[in-house]
């Protein structure tokens, strides 16, 4: 069962059937409606993290199906930027402005025009079926788990649903990772969502630079068995403290504000002294968030209070407490559960295509590749050839220098990390073709005697 | 070949007109056979064997009485009686799993045993493994029990050190903490998404290391007198090297726990909510956790510090562990059962079949399979450490095929058996792509030693390979 929170919109319904349709009719579950037109400009009040927050812009996107309100959403269009807003998250909507251009008429697919030569995008649009993508995202960050691949999933669905309105489920499975690669995967999936597609997270386990990447995400949703947290930054085995290097505390800090999480509950994941706690409206399900430091709380904290970190504590989520927070949105044990979390057709699971799954297959494989080969390798130099003479041994070391380069083009990171030629991808190369040169020179001399 | 055994005791009660009983119909179609001995508005209190069960009323559809339903049990026993036991195991049971009926023609509930370890050396990690329970879903798929009792003993402590400090995948940077998870992922979810629709049950015998974090993934949790589910402390070591550093030390501790609750998270859902609280895990695991128990009619409230009614744990020093009859007092457990006929009826499970053989069997091959393949490797090791103590040949091309011979040997034991690779790794330090480099690096070595051989043939008067005096010529 998906246990989904169910404490906002109930439906939304067209006001009118035509296709050229503009007002629209959302029925709020208190019994309220409003009624906007979708060209003009809106104001939004968004309840994101048991916080209201109101945004005003211009309704892109719209994704609906009257009587099946969990999972649409739409775009907002405004000074902020794009920003995706789950209808069943409005608390209140109300039109403020001039009708826009005529691209909003159709509210069903008002920002997504087929364009020639884009067969999959038309025939998407056709069937009118929502375009999902798919990418598990699993091991270490910087290693197996790259922003080279969400950059492309993002490409995919750009192709499949230009303008936006694509479904990216990412499957998260890592126990962390590099920072500066985890800021790359932040930034990716910034962009992405800046460009109308809903990215969504389905976490197995997101420790560390795994949680970031998915507190960038527009939602959680957890598996039964997942964890997530834990972002402390670590070099070597020591821990670093915001003020040796604030700008790793103001990342996360910033990407838990972007999506809509609490700075508190940022600031207990990375360090131990910062405490979070939470009150829940058992009626409205509004979600208040209480933080404090070193054993004293900011504001006293409310009878029924959740305290989620204490001051020894990192925090760490499972399923059950991120659902009752808020910080997931759902429990889903497979991608069928995803699929009815997500609100697709019939609840089943289903990818546009499976470039995501290819995507992510072809990378493992490589990565596995390397980081065997580069051990193998790093053997091998020490006797391959030695056994023959000099120069059979230097001939062997031209051979795996040569691998070496290849694997440094194909995998940089995964050489950096595992080699012995330094961290920068590009010195990388020019380390390894030096070395070739000196010992091609090598052997010419010992040729010449 | 899997057999079926009827309990045969429960099943000549059921079936035998001499032993006829009072019958109490469940709301749930299920039948209970004994002697009632009390009974008001309330409940009904029937005696089985000498065991009292009190049955509520509101779980009752029908009460059959020993006089009303004696000539009926006669006749619906007649062919029974008639025909030896043996004679009649066979005539119903001609097709391997066909279900019995019982007197009023419902099926006989069905009970397959999946052993979690067996004489209690067995460990989480090596012979159990996600992949030996996926190997019994064609056999319980076939069998379609109404009811699967994972029997747990298991002491990870017995053997060998724990798993969690070894990579199961070499080429990953990272411990495998999941395993536990895996492992709890198809016992919940891939048997019901395989078909089988058994409903679990757990009998704890020893659930000491990892395997006590897997039986508490289950709501109907029930123990032997003599067990103990606890000895997670080795766990919470892991971490020591760091603990200089607290926000270090805090987030590996925190990320760990998330991995163990995930089973328990998991446990929950399957049992709507019911089942086992994540600070009771965390006090097992980490000594320094203060643990307090609170009753709440049926359920315990845990708490992490001493503010609960009964304080459980008060000291850091070690970490808490639980005893058959503590577990029962904490509720735990659901009670205590000294073997299958008791557990069952704890579970108001008085007439059934039992498959005690088809997982075992299955459980039993591999556990067999590997340890036989680990001792072969443990051969070659040492034949290996003699031959450098001097044992053996004595020159040096047939030293160096002599190793690598027993080099490959090991290479194959490790690929074919992912336990084999974790011992071989816990035990001996031995990785699978380290030994492929070290055989390589031999081959090199033995290739060197001919083509020498060869030069120093040649040296001593260049006479062609085979002819004249051979290699080695004087």
């Amino acid at each position: 069962m998906n246990n989904r929170l169910a404490h906002t919109i109930l439906f939304i319904a067209f006001f009118a059937a035509s296709s050229f349709a503009e007002d629209i009719r959302f029925q709020l579950a208190n019994g309220g409606s409003a009624v906007v037109d979708v060209a003009s400009s809106v104001e939004v009040t968004v309840l994101e993290q048991g916080v209201e927050r109101t945004y005003a812009g211009r309704i892109e996107g719209l994704k609906t199906k009257a009587g099946k309100p969990d999972g649409q959403y739409f775009m907002l269009e405004g000074d902020f930027g794009r920003k995706l807003i789950m209808i069943r998250d409005v608390a209140a909507i109300a039109s403020t402005g001039s009708r826009g251009s005529a691209q909003a008429k159709d509210p069903m697919f008002s920002d997504r025009s087929p364009t020639s030569g884009q067969a999959a995008d038309a025939e998407a649009d056709a069937s009118g079926k929502q375009v999902v993508l798919y990418l598990p995202l699993e091991g270490g960050v910087g290693q197996e788990f790259r922003h080279q691949e969400i950059v492309k999933i993002g490409e995919y669905a750009d192709e499949l649903s230009p303008g936006g309105g694509a479904i990216i489920v990412l499957k998260i499975n890592s126990n962390g990772g590099l920072v500066a690669e985890s800021i790359k995967i932040n930034d990716t999936i910034r962009e992405i969502k800046s460009r109308g597609h809903r990215v969504v997270s389905w976490i197995r386990k997101a420790i560390s630079a795994g949680c970031n990447t998915a507190m960038a995400c527009d939602e959680i949703v957890f598996n039964p068995l997942g964890t997530a947290g834990s972002v402390t930054t670590v070099r070597g085995t020591a821990s670093v403290d915001e003020s040796q290097d604030p700008a790793v505390m103001e990342h996360l800090i910033m990407t838990a504000k972007e999506s809509g999480y609490s700075e508190h509950v940022a600031r207990s994941m990375k360090l131990n002294r910062y405490m979070t706690a939470y009150v829940k409206d058992p009626e409205t399900g509004k979600v208040e968030w209480y933080g404090g430091v070193d054993g004293n709380w900011y504001e006293p904290l409310p009878e029924g209070a959740v305290v989620i970190s204490t001051k020894d504590q990192n925090l760490s989520f499972n399923a059950s407490n991120a659902l009752a927070c808020g910080f997931s949105r759902g429990t889903c044990r497979d991608l069928d559960e995803v699929a009815e979390y997500l609100n697709l057709p019939d609840g089943e699971w289903y990818v546009t295509d499976t470039r995501g799954e290819k995507l992510a297959k072809n990378w493992a494989d490589t990565y596995k590749e390397c980081t065997s080969r580069m051990q193998i390798l790093s053997q091998r130099w020490q006797f391959k050839g030695s056994a023959e003479g000099a120069e059979a041994q230097l001939q062997e070391r031209i051979k795996i220098l040569r691998e070496f380069l290849y694997w440094a083009r194909k995998a940089p990171l995964v050489v950096a990390m595992n080699g012995p030629f330094g961290m920068d991808e590009e010195e990388i190369v020019k380390n390894i073709q030096r070395q070739i040169k000196l010992l091609e020179q090598q052997l010419r001399d010992l040729r010449r005697g | 070949m899997p057999r079926l055994f009827i309990t045969s005791l429960l099943t000549l009660i059921a079936t035998t007109s001499a032993f006829a009983e009072d019958q109490i119909v469940k709301i749930n179609g299920a039948i209970i056979s004994g002697q009632i001995i009390s009974e008001d508005g309330d409940a009904v209190v029937l005696s089985i064997r000498g065991i009292e069960l009190r049955i509520p009323m509101s779980e009752i559809r029908e009460i059959v009485r020993d006089e009303e339903d004696a000539p009926a049990s006669a006749e619906a026993s007649e062919p029974s009686s008639s025909a030896p036991m043996g004679e009649m195991q066979k005539a119903e049971f001609s097709n391997k799993w066909e279900r019995r009926m019982d007197a009023s023609g419902n099926p006989v509930p069905l009970v397959a045993i999946i052993p979690v370890g067996t004489e209690g050396r067995e460990q989480v990690g090596t012979d159990i493994v996600p992949e030996v329970y996926e190997a019994m879903i064609p056999v319980l798929r076939d069998m379609q029990p109404d009811y699967v009792v994972f029997r747990v003993n298991c002491n990870d402590k017995r053997e060998n050190g724990y798993w969690y400090q070894v990579k199961r995948e070499e080429a990953s940077m990272l411990n495998d903490f999941d395993l536990l998870g895996e492992i709890a992922d198809v016992w919940h979810n891939r048997f019901e998404d395989e078909g089988i629709y058994a409903q679990p049950i757990c009998w704890v015998e020893d659930a000491v290391g990892s395997s006590a974090v897997l039986s508490l993934s289950f709501c109907d949790l029930y123990t032997s007198s003599e067990a103990t589910i606890g000895g997670l402390q080795g766990a919470a070591q892991m971490f020591e090297r760091v603990r200089s550093d607290e926000n270090t030390y805090g987030k590996y501790r925190e990320a760990f726990l998330g991995m163990f609750r995930g089973p328990l998270e998991l446990g929950r859902i399957r049992c709507d909510g019911a089942g086992h609280d994540n600070a009771l895990l965390d006090a097992l695991v980490y000594p320094d956790m203060r643990l307090s128990a609170t009753w709440q009619g049926r359920s315990v409230k845990w708490e992490l510090n001493r503010k609960g009614s009964y304080i459980v744990d008060d000291n850091d020093k070690s970490a808490v562990e639980f005893s058959a009859k503590e577990a029962g007092d904490f509720l735990i457990s659901k009670g205590m059962a000294d073997d299958l006929d008791d557990l069952l009826l704890l579970h108001e499970l008085v007439d059934f079949d039992l498959d005690d053989t088809s997982c075992q069997e299955v459980f039993d091959d591999y556990s067999e399979d590997w340890r036989k393949a680990l001792a072969e490797c443990k051969t070659a090791i040492e034949e290996m450490q003699e031959l450098q103590a001097g044992v053996g040949p004595s020159d040096a091309m047939r030293q160096a095929q002599f190793r690598l011979t027993r080099m490959k040997k090991i290479l194959r034991m490790m690929n074919r058996y992912s336990a084999v690779a974790l011992r071989c790794q816990m035990e001996f330090g031995l990785s699978k792509l380290g030994l492929e480099v070290q055989i390589e690096q031999l081959e090199e070595q033995i290739r060197a030693m001919r083509s020498n051989d060869r030069g120093r043939q040649g040296g001593r008067g260049g006479a062609p390979r085979g002819g004249g005096r051979g290699i080695g010529g004087r």
